[in-house]
Formats: structure tokens, sequence, C-alpha cells
């Protein structure tokens, strides 16, 4: 048994992420127990406090790399970015939520909580550096995340898209359980630096068949061709807000997850799940592109088109050198500013009685509100991967990664299905801006939190296209000590 | 020398559109106007420009250069040469022409479409003075954006497909070319231990063949889309026919010269001998396009589908130049896009003319015009001329420029493009028979009112150039010239010689500069048969 130390190192390293089950569990108290039952705003603000003393933790990590708990938790650059993108979308989450929920009918003050609690499971899963680590960071972020998606209780869609997303999580769960039992039996250790001292004397058998539990696993959650099948009814079933926070926030964690565990954990291994990962890439990219095609449905549409961005993420991680994984990590940044703000229009869009998600529904929107209209353009533009916007530099940098390494194959193949994919995205700006809208302007209600949140999403898609020289070296920088 | 002057070009019409659009009004006058005004100050600028250039010099010139994204060696660079100096100034001159043209022609979401225009304009012209690949491909794909909602917005019928499959052609073309230029600037990377997407550093990157051919290929789908070469040119007559005829000046005068200028600028410098190796493809579209572009454009029943294909034939033309890889031919082909530009620019605001008062563009639907329209007529007279190269106009300058060049390099190629000349003189010609002589046909048309003096005066400096550049076109070249010497000899220093034209490397630059100076004098007579076979036996000695 090893001797795990506790010191300051360690303190230091959890608070970020117990700072912010800490605000969960105050906000879920006072939410219960307060003299007078308090309103959304209140809890909603209170978590948004737990949010930043994340942050606040999280930056004062900035420049004093450290591991701890004998290696097994890691508070580098890696972690600290990735930290920013689960915050982020976990705020942006919670102010786009305030008043679309009420206006569904949903009165659950337990929402904001149980944000906070998915987040502290991903900053875990983000600094985890070993596997059993990564299965609590897992689990505590999808009980949580299981519970939002049905929080709707009383829309078929969200029970049945709990239930679903639940019971295919709960088989992933297995998976993972077995992969990791495997790399036991084989390294006769958990841990990534035990796991890659023993890679060497491991039975091969035991390891690949290792390797290709664990992609199942973190596959499922992350949404990859072939263990995507939930993801579209999941994400159109679940409420809006929750759908933009499990496609940034919880997709995120997952990549974050796979980066570190392939990059790190398993680096000497490299051509035997590289092959892997390259062909899970290009048919994660083109299913997913192919598929979002056809939908008439603008918010089951960018469900397909987030497992086409997994795609692309996936290429980047397939790649394998720390060009790549620091161009996945901006990628994620990136990511998580232009589709937060795209469901966030989808939010907008929808009233009390009716979600207005459907491309028709879309026509015209310039003419009704230019400025969501406008807001929407940048976002799809940006998924898209137009110049200067910040989903090109995201493309650019995997595309680099690759080249630079010599997979021109992925590369080419990654922008096809970007040239593909931009017909989906256009035809949602055609409906907004060369279309008449169809019948009577809904009454659309007027949400302060949501349009701060929206502006702040067009402003980050817009600065991070144009200037993502400092976050891209750094996050090259993080991966450059992981990647041996 | 005065720095900044590039700058403020490709940002005025950027802030001009963002002060246009948060402008507190709705009056479409005070809008109009304060377009027209906005459009004026890049037009301004780029004559300061004209007359800061120094013509003696044939590489960038005016640069400017600051550190965009260090880590990656993305520069924002600007800079200007021969190449693109005319077609800067073109692009700036046109969007006034447009507004004023057009002044009642939009009647819906006005400021939006201003907004559009001059978007469209930062985009082209950013794309044109960039000298960072990186910059100019951001700029190349913003300028689609602006003309997609153009096209989408205040277009015909089928104005959404036209849009959509626009964006698609040039999108695909883009991403091939990406992965490509990430290639050629790591691979410029791993020879010096710097990244940089400056393009004149890029031009000596060293490459093996097969990946020149590889990269080649990647950049020359790109621009061969844009500039459309046959077979990828369909997304044009869709584009041409569904914009509004604003759109439809600035696609044909700037956006399609993109793709040649992309030849220029990138695919022949920075791959030189796979560029020369695939003469004989890029001979054949060219050759191709002319004719095919001619005789598509002999039956179309609209005017504006015959002046969309007629741009096919004619950047044929330009695509021939460029090809015969001589001073010669090049320098013609620069000064062809410009003159393809205002005179294709100036059939679409005259179509548009005539479909404002009678909303159809069906040749069938006039005839007899001009008894009743004569001032509209002549004008149409003088660009028709001008389109059919008649000598005088600035079209035969540099059609007979392109010839020679063409003959001088490769005579059947030169033959068989001649043809087309001929070919372009009977759609164009034909087309205004019918719609301005003989009877009057329908009733309706006794009732169109000529031209008013906005009308006019809109196309006064178009019919100037027309004519300035038919009869006095060596201070044009002059300025085009050296930046031509300049790349050939790049493309000779990178043994890139297969297929240059002998004369070339044996004719002093004095001589050859005679040559051009001589070209007007030419144009005074009919074109001689004897010229092709004189060329091919200097060709072949």
């Amino acid at each position: 048994m090893i001797q795990v130390p506790f010191g300051t190192a360690e303190w230091q390293s959890i608070a970020p992420f117990s700072l912010v089950a800490i605000g969960g569990m105050i906000a879920l108290l006072w939410s219960v127990f307060a003299e007078e039952r308090p309103g959304t705003t209140s809890v909603m603000w209170m978590s948004q406090a737990g949010l930043a003393a994340g942050l606040a933790a999280t930056i004062a990590l900035l420049g004093s790399e450290k591991a701890s708990f004998g290696g097994t938790f890691a508070q580098d650059g890696v972690s600290l970015l990735a930290n920013l993108v689960f915050l982020l979308s976990a705020s942006m989450t919670m102010f786009m939520a305030q008043g679309h929920l009420e206006s569904m009918g949903v009165r659950a003050r337990e929402f904001y909580p149980l944000v906070l609690f998915a987040t502290s499971g991903m900053m875990v899963m983000g600094a985890a550096r070993d596997l059993v680590i990564l299965f609590l960071g897992i689990e505590v972020m999808s009980l949580a995340a299981y519970v939002l998606a049905g929080i709707h209780r009383r829309d078929p869609g969200s029970t049945e898209a709990a239930l679903k997303y639940f019971v295919l999580g709960a088989f992933a769960t297995c998976f993972l359980l077995y992969g990791i039992a495997a790399f036991y039996g084989a390294t006769g250790a958990t841990d990534y630096d035990g796991i890659r001292a023993g890679l060497a004397s491991a039975p091969r058998a035991a390891l690949i068949g290792g390797v290709a539990l664990l992609v199942v696993a973190l596959g499922f959650k992350a949404a990859i061709v072939p263990f995507q099948a939930w993801t579209p009814d999941v994400y159109q079933g679940a409420p809006t807000a929750v759908t933009a926070f499990m496609s940034v926030g919880v997709k995120a964690a997952a990549f974050v997850g796979i980066t570190r565990l392939f990059l790190d954990g398993l680096g000497p291994l490299h051509l035997d799940w590289q092959r892997i990962l390259w062909v899970l890439a290009v048919l994660t990219m083109t299913v997913g592109n192919v598929l979002a095609l056809v939908q008439g449905n603008v918010k089951r549409m960018l469900a397909y088109s987030s497992i086409a961005h997994a795609g692309y993420l996936l290429a980047g991680v397939a790649v394998g050198t720390s060009r790549s994984g620091g161009a996945v990590l901006l990628y994620l940044l990136t990511y998580a500013f232009m589709t937060l703000g795209a469901f966030g229009v989808l939010i907008a869009m929808g009233t009390g009685e009716k979600p207005n998600d459907e491309l028709e529904d879309m026509r015209g929107l310039a003419d009704r509100r230019p400025l969501l209209a406008g807001a929407m353009t940048i976002f799809l533009l940006s998924l898209t991967g137009i110049p200067p916007l910040a989903g090109f530099v995201g493309k650019l940098y995997v595309v680099e990664a690759a080249v630079s390494s010599g997979w021109f194959w992925l590369a080419i193949l990654l922008v096809l299905n970007s040239a593909v994919a931009a017909y989906y995205y256009l035809s949602v700006i055609i409906a907004m801006w060369m279309r008449d809208p169809v019948g009577d302007e809904p009454a659309w209600e007027s949400r302060p939190y949501l349009a701060a949140a929206l502006l702040a999403a067009a402003v980050g898609t817009v600065l991070l296209g144009l200037f993502p020289s400092g976050t891209l070296d750094f996050a090259r920088h993080a991966f450059a000590s992981i990647v041996r | 020398m005065e720095h900044g002057i590039l700058s403020a070009i490709v940002w005025t019409p950027f802030l001009g559109a963002l002060v246009l659009l948060l402008m507190p009004t709705r009056n479409e006058n005070v809008l109009r106007w304060s377009a027209f005004v906005l459009s004026l100050v890049p037009l301004l600028l780029s004559l300061r420009m004209l007359q800061l250039f120094d013509p003696a010099v044939g590489s960038l010139q005016l640069s400017e250069n600051a550190a965009w994204m260090p880590s990656l060696g993305v520069n924002y660079a600007l800079g200007v040469d021969g190449f693109s100096l005319w077609l800067i100034l073109v692009t700036t001159l046109l969007l006034p022409i447009i507004l004023v043209s057009g002044w009642h022609d939009i009647d819906k979401r006005l400021k939006e479409f201003l907004f559009f225009m001059l978007l469209l304009e930062w985009g082209m012209l950013g794309a044109l003075c960039a000298t960072d690949l990186f910059l100019f491909f951001t700029f190349w794909e913003l300028m689609l954006f602006p003309m997609a909602f153009v096209i989408g917005v205040w277009g015909g019928p089928r104005r959404r497909y036209a849009a959509i499959k626009f964006v698609l052609y040039t999108m695909a073309g883009s991403a091939l070319m990406m992965v490509a230029m990430v290639y050629v600037v790591l691979r410029q990377a791993a020879a010096t231990g710097k990244l940089s997407f400056d393009i004149v550093s890029l031009y000596g990157t060293p490459l093996t063949y097969a990946e020149q051919l590889a990269c080649f290929a990647a950049f020359a789908i790109a621009f061969m889309i844009k500039v459309p070469m046959v077979p990828l040119h369909t997304w044009l007559p869709d584009a041409h026919t569904e914009a509004p005829t604003g759109g439809s000046v600035d696609l044909a005068g700037v956006l399609l010269k993109m793709g040649a200028y992309g030849f220029l600028r990138f695919a022949l410098p920075m791959f030189p001998a796979a560029a020369q190796d695939a003469f004989p493809w890029i001979m054949l579209l060219a050759v191709v396009g002319i004719l095919y572009g001619a005789m598509v454009a002999f039956p179309q029943p609209d005017m504006k589908r015959l002046v969309a294909y007629s741009s096919v034939s004619h950047m044929g033309f330009v695509m021939l130049g460029l090809y015969a890889f001589n001073t010669i031919g090049i320098t013609g082909s620069v000064l062809q896009m410009v003159n393809h530009g205002l005179s294709t620019g100036a059939l679409f605001i005259l179509v548009g003319y005539v479909y404002h008062r009678r909303h159809t563009r069906q040749i069938s639907e006039y005839g007899g015009l001009w008894g009743i329209v004569p001032v509209f007529s002549a004008l149409l007279l003088v660009v028709t001329f001008s389109s059919v190269s008649l000598p005088g106009t600035n079209g035969f300058v540099g059609e007979f420029l392109i010839l020679l060049g063409a003959f001088r390099a490769h005579p059947w190629a030169g033959s068989i493009a001649t043809i087309g000349v001929v070919l372009g003189a009977g759609y164009m010609l034909t087309m205004f028979q019918r719609v301005i002589f003989g009877p009057v046909t329908n009733e309706e048309n006794r009732a169109l009112h000529d031209l008013n003096a906005r009308e006019v005066w809109a196309l006064v400096p178009i019919i100037a150039l027309i004519f300035w550049i038919g009869l006095y076109p060596n201070p044009f070249l002059r300025r085009i010239e050296p930046t031509t010497r300049v790349l050939l000899e790049r493309l000779r220093a990178a043994g890139a010689t297969r297929h240059l034209a002998d004369e070339d490397r044996r004719v002093s630059p004095t001589a050859a500069a005679a040559a051009l100076g001589a070209s007007p004098a030419h144009a005074a007579e009919p074109a001689h048969p004897a010229e092709p076979a004189h060329a091919a036996g200097g060709a072949h000695p």
C-alpha cells in the first residue's frame, strides 16, 4: 500500500472542486431550510458564488504546478484550463436557465446545486491521474447529469431522456470498471505512473482489451460513434439549458479525461490506440455531419453537430502529440463559447407554451429579432469554422497538429467534413435571414441574464478567434510536460 | 514612404459598415447618401495609394507589418504590387457606382443591404492587400458571407439555392487549401526553424516535387472554383442570375478576379515546378472554358445569364494569358481582369436598368429599343463593344496581349482561343441586335423612359475608363509589368522554365517593354493573321 501524503499541496489541489461542491451544498440546504423559500434568482447567485470560489482557487494554483496524492491527482496547466471550461459552461448554463426553467413550469431550485455537483465531478475528471479517481469524477458528474436531464418532471420527453441516459450510462460504467480491472490485472496499478511503468511487461491481450473497454466507456460520455445512439434523444428531450450544459461541460470533461488517459497514462502504447481513435474520429465526424444534414429540428441538429465536433476533437487526441493535446484543449474552450451561445439562442426562442426550436420557427428571425439573429449567425459561422471566429482557430490547430505529425488524411477528412457541415449551419442562417416569417410572432419574454450570457458568448467567440495565441501557448505548454 | 494607407483603405469600409449599422435612422435617403459618402472614402484613399505607388518597383510596396498571432507566426501584413493595384482601384470604384446606379433598386431592408455591401468591399480589399497567407485566407473566407447574404436576401426567386451553392462551392475548395497552407508553412518552419505565414518567405519553401504537386492541386482547385474554370463553374450562372444588380457587379468585377489573382500571388510562385507541369491541364480547361462559355451563352434567353456565361468565357482568356508564362500574356491577363470587371460590371448595371423598368430580363421581351431609349442603347453599344474587344476599347488591348502571349508560348492554344473571340462577338452582338434593333415587338416597351441623369452619371466613369484603357493603356500596363517580371524571374529561378516562351529569355526587358508600348498602335489595325504564324516560329526555333 502506498503511503498517501496529505499536506498543503493536497489541500490546495482539492480546493477548486471542493469549494464548488461545498457551494452547491450550501445553496441546496439554504433553498430547503431558509425561513422563507428563496426565489430561484438568489439560489442562482449563491451557486455562482460557489463557482467563483472554485475559479479563485483554480487561479491561485496558476504557476505552481503540483501533482498531489502521490501523483494521482494533478493540478497542472491542463486541469487549470479544463476547470476554466467547466466553470464557464456551468456559469453560462445557470445564467441561461434563469427564467427559462420557470417559463416551462419547472420551479426547481435544486437545478443550480445540481449543476455545481456535476461541475465538481468534471473538475475531478480533469485532474485525475488514476483510473479510480477518474471513475469517481465520472460518477459524481453523471449522477447529477441524470437528474438534470429529467428535471422537467412533467414532460415525458425529459423523463425519457433521463431514463435513457441513466440506463445506458450505467451500462457504460460497467465497461469502465471492467477496463480498470483489466489494467489493474495487467499492470498491477491504477495510477498513470504505475500503468506506464507496467506497460512493458504486461500481457498484450489484456492491454488491448482494457483499451477497448475504456474507449467504449469514455466514448459513451463523449458521444463518440458508435456509442452515440443516446445523444440525439437525450439532448432533444432534456430542457435546452441542460442540453447546453451536457453538450459542453460533460463532453469537455470526457475529452479531458480521454486526452489525459491516452496521452499520459497510455502514452507508450501509441500505435495501438492511435489507429482505433483515428477510425472512430473519422466515423464520428462523418456520421454526426451526415445525420445533422437531414434534421428539421434545430436542437436535434445541434445535437448531431456536437457529435461531429466530438469527431474533430477525437482527431486531435488520435494525433497524440503535445501540439495536438494543446489543440484539443483550445478547441474545447472555443467549442464552449459557440455551442453555449447557439443553445442560448434556442432558449431565447422558447416561450412558456412552445420551445420554437424547429427550423420553421427560425424563419424571418432577422426581421423580428435582429440582434438575436445576428448572435446566432456569429455562433453558427463559428461552428462552421469561418475565420476569424473561434471555431476556425480550434479547427486550424487540430489540422496543424495532424499535418505536423504526418496525418494528412485525417486533416483532409476533417476539413471536408467541415465543408459538409457548412450546409446545415447555413440552412439555419438562410431561414433566419432569407425567408419570410410564418405564423404570428410568439410572445417573447425578456430575460436579461440570458441576454448577458449571449453577449458574453458572442464576445468570447470573436475575441478568442482574433487572439488565440496566448491561450494556445498555455495549452501547448501544459501538454508538453505530460506527453513524454 | 507614407505608411498605413493600405490599412486605411481596407478598414474604412468596415468602419463605414458599422457606422451605417448604428445609425439610428430608417430614413432611406439619409442611409443612401451616407453609404455613398462612406464609399467615397476608400475610393479617395485608393487614389492616393495610386499616387504613392512607385511604378518602377515590381515587388510589394507600401507594406505594413504587425504581429498578430506570434506563436503561429501570423502577422497582420499588407502590401500592394502591380497585380493587386488596379484590382483594388476597381473594387473601390465599383461600390460608389453600384450605389448610385441602384439608388432605388433595393426596396426592403435597405440599411442591411448597404451594410453588407460595405462589408463585402472590406473583405475583398482585405484579400487583395493581404501579404500574409493566414490573413489572406481569413479575408478570402470572410468575403463569402456578405456576398451570400446579398444574393440570398435581395436576390431573385431562386436566391436561397444560389446563395448556398455559392458558399458550398467556395468552402469545399478552400477547405483543402487550408490543409495545403498549413503543410507549406510547417515545411517552411522545418527548414528555417521559424513559423511564418509571410507570402514572400513562403515562396522559397523547399518542397519535393510530389509535395508541390499535391499542394498546388489544393490551391489550384480553390482558385479554379472562384475563377471559375469549367467544370467548376456551375455556381456562377446561378449566383449571377439571382443576385441583385449590385451583387452581380461586385461578383463579376472583383470576386471572380480573386481566383486568377490567387494563381498569380500564391499558386504559381509557391509551387513553380508543379504549376508549370500543370500547364496542359490548365490550358485545356481555359480553352474549353472560353469555347464552352461562349457556346452556352449563345442560346441563353435571359440577359443576365448570358452575361454570366460570357464571364466564364472571358475568365478563360485571363487564365490562358496567365499560363502563357511570359510578360505579355500575364500583363495582358491582369489588365483583362480590370477590363472584364469594368465592362461586365457595366453590362450588369445596364441590364439592371431595364429590369428595374420592366421586371423581366428575357431577351425576347425586348426589341427595337433604339427608337425608344436612345441613351440607354448608346451606352449598351459602347459596353458591348468593350465586351467583344472592339479596337479602341479596353477589351481589345487586354485580349490582344493575352492572345499575343498565348501564341508565342502555345500556338495551338492561342489559335483555338481566337475562335472564342469570334463567338464572343457573335453572342453579344446577337443579344444587342435582338434587344435594341428591329421593330418594337412588345407594346409595353413603348412606355419605357430613358435613363435619367443619375443613371447616366453612374456609368460615366466606366465609359471613360473603357476608352482610356482602350486608347492609352500605358499608364496601366507600366505599373503591372514590373511585377510580372518579378514573378517570371521567380519562376525562372525556381527552374520552372520548361514552358516559358523562348522569346522571353532572349528578348531583353526593354525590348519587351517596347512591344507592350507598341500594342496601342496595333490596336488601330485589324488583327492580322501573320502574327500567330510569326510568333509560332519564334517559339520553336
